[in-house]
């Protein structure tokens, strides 16, 4: 096992290698740049020029990704231009803010999508199961974006429950900090719920059907044994293939509910980074977006191993 | 001997789209203390229903009626909360597929344990777990103690019905229902199961409902024997009788299909198709198939009658 997960993170070496050479390629073939922003357009050629010299822009786009290349490895990953900062201290004040939603998103999805799922699952053609079909159905074909307006709009201005945006660090203030975050974390966790519903219900049904839950009937398990041990432990596998891919969905949906709740967390600023032309901060966003996803990813598979015995890396 | 199990007029019918199948229409076998019962009949002739009626296993569409008498209690009579605690402890149940009836997500071990605490209280984890070894090795699986930490993919077919087995007998019932246990198994793993399920039945001194298609295994394994067709027990009598003389012509069709050894001659399968069961048949089920039909065979519904003593025949010719 041990051998398998240092495969697996010497394999993120060249992946990482990959989406970085990709992604500093379509940024600067992303139109305007840096230094229009920073100067307005109607700065002298001289100032451009002197500040295309002070940021390294005036070099080919070769000998740029081999300098970044080679400080990123000493885990220098440079300055945001707008800022001046670090870029890596840039991210990661801005990361517990994205780890929280997405985890409480997670953590939504879960507790909604796997008891529900069971519950269709079992009661197959009963009224509660058309329920909760119709609901996972609407649940994967409303956009986040509208959801999390439409919330906004009732929720906060109209019944002034919840505050409408903005974030609160949760050591500073843990209610105020919950508050806010309910309505982002409720919008970005039900179309996560609805996927993890659908797929453990048929997971469910397709387990129910097969003859080793005969073979406990026959033993005359109770109801909760057979349906919770059983049934579960297989039924789980498939549900977390989904939920490792959910995740990446997670960490994409968070640009966009970051941005309508105006939270100051990760999404948001590869958003600004992104309308900036901040190419370092763009890179080192999607960088570790990226990491992150593969080492989920890694983690899903570790998972993996524990539940299915059948499953065995070399 | 006494009976462990009777089952009278037996009907268990399901509503489908094209109206209700009557999966079992009157049946009636009793199985006593001690005996191998053989129930033998083809794909559909309902002897897999008669088990899960026995076990209390019919889907909730599916409607039962008649009597099942377990020590002259009637187990349709029975909460399922009554049915749970009989089943797996005084009557267990094996299949028909080992490769699948085994949860691949648990270890042996846990999985024969589960049996032995569910119907036990007081039974410690460390006495479910010598228990379990005991069994496993009663069924003559090799090494036991290492094996109970083996997931059912590192056995192979026979050894996983060897542990299927050690299950069923984890609280010594009296009555195990098994359902082809053999037919997913190599030919000589099955002797070897067979012989292990006559060997088994001697020890506890249980009884043994053995449902197959294979008249081979009737033949080695059972005292006596069901032979159903379409719903219907057509024949009951004791195995040496059964192959000696047989009475109803699809007993007699299923015989002479049996190759014989070293005879040169042609096998005489049986012609035609079972009928479908929906409400509306009359007259003898087998009357399409049969090669003795008269008019009046197609007119009135057999009985099953005893012909000499112990030798039921649903058939009018051999009764009247």
């Amino acid at each position: 096992m041990f051998k398998y997960i240092m495969k697996r993170l010497c394999m993120l070496i060249p992946v990482l290698i990959g989406i970085s050479t990709i992604v500093f390629l379509l940024i600067s073939l992303i139109p305007g740049d840096v230094v229009d922003i920073l100067l307005g357009t109607s700065a002298t050629p001289e100032a451009r020029e002197a500040l295309r010299e002070n940021l390294g822009l005036n070099k080919p786009v070769v000998i740029r990704y081999f300098e970044w290349m080679f400080n990123a490895i000493q885990l220098d990953f440079g300055e945001s231009i707008r800022t001046g900062k670090p870029v890596i201290e840039e991210f990661f004040a801005r990361l517990p803010a994205t780890l929280q939603l997405a985890g409480l998103a997670m953590a939504i999805s879960l507790l909604i999508g796997i008891p529900f799922g069971i519950l269709a699952a079992i009661k197959k053609d009963s009224w509660i199961s058309h329920v909760v079909s119709v609901v996972s159905m609407l649940g994967v074909s409303i956009p986040a974006f509208w959801l999390g307006t439409m919330l906004i709009l009732f929720i906060s201005l109209q019944l002034r429950l919840l505050p409408p945006g903005g974030f609160v660090p949760f050591l500073e203030n843990p209610i105020e900090n919950l508050k806010g975050m309910i309505l982002p974390a409720f919008t970005l966790g039900t179309s996560m719920s609805a996927v993890v519903m659908r797929m453990t219900r048929s997971a469910m049904l397709e387990v129910l059907g097969q003859d080793y839950m005969k073979t406990a009937l026959a033993k005359g398990v109770t109801p909760k044994l057979y349906r919770y041990k059983h049934a579960f432990k297989n039924a789980l596998i498939p549900v977390l293939t989904v939920i490792g891919i959910q995740i990446g969905y997670l960490l994409g949906g968070a640009v966009i509910i970051e941005e309508v709740f105006a939270l100051p967390g990760v999404g948001r600023l590869a958003l600004q980074a992104i309308y900036q032309r901040d190419y370092p901060l763009v890179q080192v966003t999607v960088l570790m977006f990226s990491l992150g996803f593969v080492l989920v990813n890694l983690l899903v598979d570790i998972i993996y191993a524990y539940i299915d015995p059948r499953i065995r890396y070399e | 001997m006494e009976n462990l199990l009777e089952v009278i007029d037996l009907k268990v019918t399901f509503p489908t789209s094209k109206g209700r199948i009557r999966a079992i229409d009157g049946v009636n076998f009793k199985v006593k203390k001690g005996e191998i019962l053989g129930i033998v009949g083809e794909s559909g002739s309902g002897k897999s229903i008669s088990s899960l009626s026995i076990m209390g296993l019919i889907s909730d569409q599916g409607q039962v009626e008649g009597k099942i008498l377990f020590n002259d209690e009637n187990l349709l009579n029975k909460t399922e909360v009554e049915m749970r605690k009989i089943r797996g402890d005084k009557i267990s149940m094996i299949f028909q597929d080992p490769m699948s009836s085994l949860n691949p997500v648990f270890t042996i071990g846990n999985q024969i344990s589960e049996a032995i605490l569910l119907h036990n209280k007081g039974v410690t984890k460390k006495e479910a777990v010598e228990k379990t070894i005991e069994l496993l090795k009663l069924v003559g699986l090799p090494s036991p103690e290492q094996r109970i930490h083996d997931y059912p993919h590192k056995f192979s077919g026979g050894m996983r019905q060897r542990a299927m087995i050690a299950m069923a007998l984890a609280c010594e019932p009296e009555l195990l229902v098994a359902d082809e246990p053999t037919t997913a198994l190599d030919v000589t793993i099955q002797a070897q199961i067979l012989e292990l399920l006559k060997e088994i039945q001697m020890k506890l001194g249980m009884s043994i409902i053995l449902i197959t298609h294979d008249l081979g295994v009737v033949a080695e394994t059972c005292h006596r024997v069901a032979v159903m067709y379409a719903g219907h027990v057509v024949e009951e009598t004791d195995v040496y009788t059964l192959f000696a003389n047989p009475k109803h012509p699809y007993t007699k069709g299923l015989i002479n299909s049996l190759p014989k050894l070293g005879s040169r001659e042609r096998l005489t399968p049986i012609q035609g198709q079972p009928p479908q069961l929906y409400d509306d048949l009359t007259g003898c089920r087998f009357a399409s198939r049969c090669p003795f039909v008269s008019a009046e065979c197609l007119e009135n519904e057999q009985v099953i009658a005893e012909v000499t003593k112990g030798h039921f025949v649903r058939c009018h010719k051999e009764v009247g």
